[in-house]
């Protein structure tokens, strides 16, 4: 894994924000409905990866559940807005409320195991969350779903924005991804995410210092589970289709392997992994209905060549990486067993 | 200052069935050095450990200022005022030495602030931004015991600081140790060098096979060849 910290002068991570960003703002204006279909997918993946991120490869968390606040925030939306007939831009920041408080909840119960059991758990429950999307016929259609169109989109009429306007909406889409990944760059900056920095690296030290870790992977839990829940909604307005599917575990899988694929700890590099996955996917699925296949291949390869993920083995390209930092030093836990003796 | 910082009464710990602490009192006055010495696997990290609950006693209890913490959290132990400083540094490698102590930091009464810590390490000041990973094993130690300081603790676990280090660097820790207890910092220091822990502890305790075989003052213990001969091995 990279280590979490980022190094302070780091020209390669803006030269890379500023191309991949640079080319959806710049292509999304001359984008065929197709191409802007793609961008705003690749903006709701990116602020649903970049949480991902902030839990495995900053917190220690490994997750195979965040999926499941995608659903919570995207249900949410649907039952605030389409059936109660609330007002989208009240209903929004309800419904990424919502994602908030379930992650608390949820995050109480989970971070009470780690390392395998904690992705068992997280999977459980949002394979929970799952099967009740896939049973709830009424009001959500149930795996059938349900068509929201024309009352889910937030309205910005009132500030001269119309939403409505496919360009406009991905854009938007757009804005959001990044000021989601800023808002990740400042927070792994601040003590509480070099907490929780410290946390993934030695949990027990964190807490002889005088830490209540649990709170912190709490919190981190629910700044990520909020976050989840406003990919989620954003996606249900995009498709204005609601379907359980948002909330599967693939999805949670997806975004896991994007991030380990893109460089873990680095928020970086799972926006290269998003860029990737989605133009990738869309564009062997063009060539080949076994898609599945070269993509999976595809990232055994990367794996195997880029085990820092492909940030990781750009930052060696370039050099950059000159310091003899080793991550993989004695594992924490086995200095703790030593210190045990 | 009369009275008892820490009190350690009947403490049994286990590392699954093996009964490691079998029964272990001592207590700590305020503003007092005492060190605790023994053999290899006699216990001694152990009961650094089970004062902080890191490895938590099965039996016994542990007072600290007046208050039976021995169910209390290990964070909230820190918070209370306990702080401890592993063999194993434990220097979290992804954070410069600044980060590492401005995530530790507890403001408190006594007032250890960064510079105050730095003008105790000089040598942490001029390598404030590196990493934790590119310091040397004395820098780490150093960096170990001024992120303990920040927590503004009133008793102070060091878990034999000299170990793996230079003499020169060793000497230097032992001097800051000095300078702590001058300055009226409350310890309890697991040393294996018999000269420094024994100059420097007000009291020592001698822990052989889980169980406390003698204690005494420094003094007294340098005239009790047999004591040091069965348990210590010198």
């Amino acid at each position: 894994m990279i280590p979490a910290r980022i190094t302070k002068r780091d020209p390669l991570r803006a030269v890379i924000l500023i191309l991949l960003f640079g080319a959806a703002f710049v292509g999304a204006p001359v984008a065929n409905h197709y191409w802007l279909e793609i961008l705003t997918e690749i903006g709701i993946l990116l602020i649903f990866v970049v949480g991902i991120d902030f839990l495995v490869g900053y917190t220690g968390l490994i997750t195979l559940g965040h999926a499941g606040f995608m659903g919570v925030g995207a249900y949410s939306l649907v039952w605030i807005a389409h059936i109660q007939g609330i007002p989208v831009s009240i209903a929004m920041p309800l419904a990424i409320l919502a994602g908030a408080v379930v992650a608390v909840i949820v995050g109480m119960l989970v971070t009470r195991v780690s390392g395998v059991f904690f992705i068992m758990v997280t999977l459980a429950m949002s394979m929970l969350f799952y099967s009740w999307a896939f049973k709830a016929r009424r009001p959500f259609g149930g795996d059938d779903g349900l068509s929201v169109a024309g009352t889910i989109r937030l309205d910005l009429s009132s500030i001269g924005i119309d939403l409505d306007d496919q360009l406009t909406f991905c854009l938007f889409v757009l804005v959001i991804a990044l000021l989601i990944y800023l808002l990740f760059e400042w927070l792994v900056r601040t003590p509480f995410g070099q907490t929780l920095g410290a946390i993934r690296q030695n949990e027990n030290r964190v807490r002889a210092l005088g830490c209540p870790v649990g709170v912190y992977k709490v919190a981190a839990f629910t700044v990520a589970g909020a976050v989840a829940a406003l990919a989620g909604a954003l996606h249900v307005q995009s498709t204005e289709f609601l379907h359980p599917n948002v909330s599967y575990w693939i999805k949670s899988g997806e975004g896991l392997i994007i991030v380990i694929v893109g460089g873990m700890g680095t928020l970086v590099g799972p926006v290269i992994g998003t860029f990737l996955f989605v133009l990738f996917h869309k564009g062997v699925e063009s060539l080949t209905t076994h898609w599945q296949f070269w993509m999976g291949l595809t990232f055994i390869v990367i794996v195997i060549f880029a085990p820092d993920g492909i940030y990781g083995r750009l930052r060696t390209l370039a050099g950059s990486r000159k310091r003899k930092r080793k991550l993989h030093q004695p594992l924490d836990e086995e200095a703790d067993v030593r210190a045990d003796a | 200052m009369t009275g008892v910082l820490l009190r350690v009464e009947g403490l049994h710990t286990y590392y699954g069935a093996s009964h490691i602490l079998q029964g272990v009192d001592l207590s700590i006055a305020p503003g007092s050095v005492v060190s605790l010495m023994g053999r290899n696997g006699a216990g001694k990290t152990t009961t650094l450990r089970s004062i902080m609950r890191l490895t938590p006693a099965r039996r016994g209890t542990v007072t600290f200022d007046g208050e039976d913490v021995s169910g209390t959290k290990t964070y909230e132990i820190a918070r209370r005022g306990i702080a401890l400083v592993p063999e194993t540094r434990n220097i979290f490698p992804s954070l410069s030495v600044r980060e590492n102590l401005t995530i530790a930091r507890k403001p408190g009464p006594d007032g250890w602030t960064l510079e105050r810590v730095f003008e105790l390490f000089p040598r942490l000041a001029e390598r404030q931004a590196n990493g934790g990973a590119q310091l040397s094993g004395g820098e780490q130690q150093m960096l170990a015991i001024a992120r303990a300081l920040v927590t503004d603790p009133r008793l102070l676990l060091l878990d034999e600081p000299g170990e793996g280090l230079a003499p020169l660097i060793v000497q230097e820790i032992y001097r800051t140790l000095e300078r702590l207890k001058a300055e009226g910092m409350t310890m309890l220091l697991v040393e294996k060098n018999f000269a420094f822990a024994t100059q420097l502890a007000d009291h020592v305790y001698i822990l052989g096979k889980g169980q406390m075989r003698w204690d005494g003052t420094g003094d007294a213990l340098r005239d009790a060849e047999d004591v040091k001969h069965t348990w210590l091995g010198v």
